[in-house]
């Protein structure tokens, strides 16, 4: 009984995992790119993982997970890039760099998105993470649970960030 | 009423309005380079694994190295020299496991918290295991100048015994003396990167706050 149990509550975190995983992997790429992404979003699910019986359901699951996914972000990055500057300033790269005009419209729709994560990726923390889970859908009282800051502090930010993703994403056009 | 809109919804309206939809959708398209949800599930699995035997082979390291320091002292009456090394390596295991207990306690009751807060708890434990293994220092040395007064008074008792089997003296004394230095060489080595680390945690706490004033 008791081992059926267990294999059902496994059962339910792998499935939680897996719905989670495509959010988790979003936010990931927002702090690292390449083989680093990988590694960071089995940190988080495992983070989410092992979090998982402190869950009170004083908050909903989103809130939980994405303060799990950014928290061991930020631990990731500082920990791998010794470049803490680089999580809270904006640092302008040169990911964004054009290749080869893309072949058909698949390709150019993966080439858009390349260059979107990477521009994202530029922006300081502070307007990089209300940005990225406003583009994954949260609501302003969300994100402010989240970041634990008010709502209109929420919208500055994003309208801030708005507009220097913009400005990056134009001059790379431009280029 | 039922029209109407809550402010939540306005809320994400509002946003929804502020930025472009080609980003929303760029951003959500679905991940060409996702692995499959069973091979991320595997590798979950085997990272946890492969923590779990990481820890369990430590705590079977320091009990092995407890039971082997028991039977140090039990097996015939110890020398001084023998308790001091034995309660000294009773010690650096104990703090050693009790240190990366409270990290990991403190990072996973942290890591529930908004950004800004998990970056002040992660700040404020660097701080306190910097404190503890600056006084760990202290201790260091006060040890040092126990041996050193310990291993003249018993080199000078031994003496005879010494200058017919020097060999003796330059194994204990020698090992005496690799082993404090190797104790200061890791003291020092765990000092650097916590120092380091806190200095990351810092600049980067302060980094946030001065983007919050902005």
């Amino acid at each position: 009984m008791s081992m059926d149990a267990d294999k059902q509550s496994g059962q339910d975190v792998q499935a939680l995992l897996a719905e989670w995983t495509p959010a988790v992997r979003r936010v990931a790429a927002s702090y690292v790119a390449g083989d680093e992404r990988e590694d960071l979003s089995q940190d988080i699910l495992l983070g989410v993982w092992e979090s998982l019986p402190n869950f009170r359901e004083e908050s909903s699951m989103r809130t939980f997970i994405y303060r799990i996914a950014h928290n061991r972000a930020i631990d990731f990055v500082r920990k791998r890039s010794n470049q803490p500057s680089t999580l809270a300033a904006d640092h302008p790269t040169n990911e964004l760099a054009s290749g080869a005009p893309p072949a058909d419209r698949v390709a150019e729709a993966r080439c858009k998105k390349r260059r979107l994560v990477a521009a994202v990726r530029q922006l300081r923390l502070s307007w990089r993470q209300p940005l990225t889970m406003a583009l994954d859908g949260l609501s302003y009282t969300e994100i402010a649970e989240i970041l634990d800051i008010s709502e209109t502090n929420v919208g500055v930010r994003i309208h801030r960030a708005r507009q220097r993703l913009k400005d990056v994403l134009e001059t790379q056009e431009t280029s | 009423m039922t029209n109407k809109p809550s402010d939540n919804e306005s809320l994400k309206n509002e946003h929804a309005e502020g930025l472009p939809s080609e980003w929303s959708e760029l951003w959500n398209s679905p991940d060409d380079e996702a692995p499959g949800p069973e091979e991320v599930q595997d590798k979950l699995r085997t990272r946890k694994h492969y923590q779990r035997w990481k820890t369990r082979l430590e705590l079977v390291a320091v009990l092995l190295g407890v039971i082997f320091t028991i039977g140090l002292l039990l097996q015939s009456t110890p020398s001084i020299s023998i308790v001091v090394l034995c309660v000294f390596c009773w010690l650096v295991w104990g703090t050693s496991l009790w240190a990366k207990w409270q990290l990991s306690r403190t990072e996973r009751r942290a890591l529930t918290s908004a950004p800004a807060k998990f970056v002040q708890t992660l700040r404020k434990f660097t701080e306190n295991r910097t404190r503890m293994i600056q006084k760990g220092r202290y201790m260091l040395v006060a040890a040092g100048v126990f041996c050193a007064v310990w291993v003249s008074w018993f080199v000078s008792e031994n003496w005879v015994a010494y200058q017919q089997e020097p060999w003796r003296a330059v194994v204990g004394i020698g090992g005496v003396i690799v082993f404090y230095l190797l104790a200061i060489y890791l003291q020092r080595r765990e000092q650097k990167r916590l120092q380091a680390d806190l200095e990351g945690l810092e600049q980067l706490e302060r980094r946030l706050a001065a983007n919050e004033r902005e």
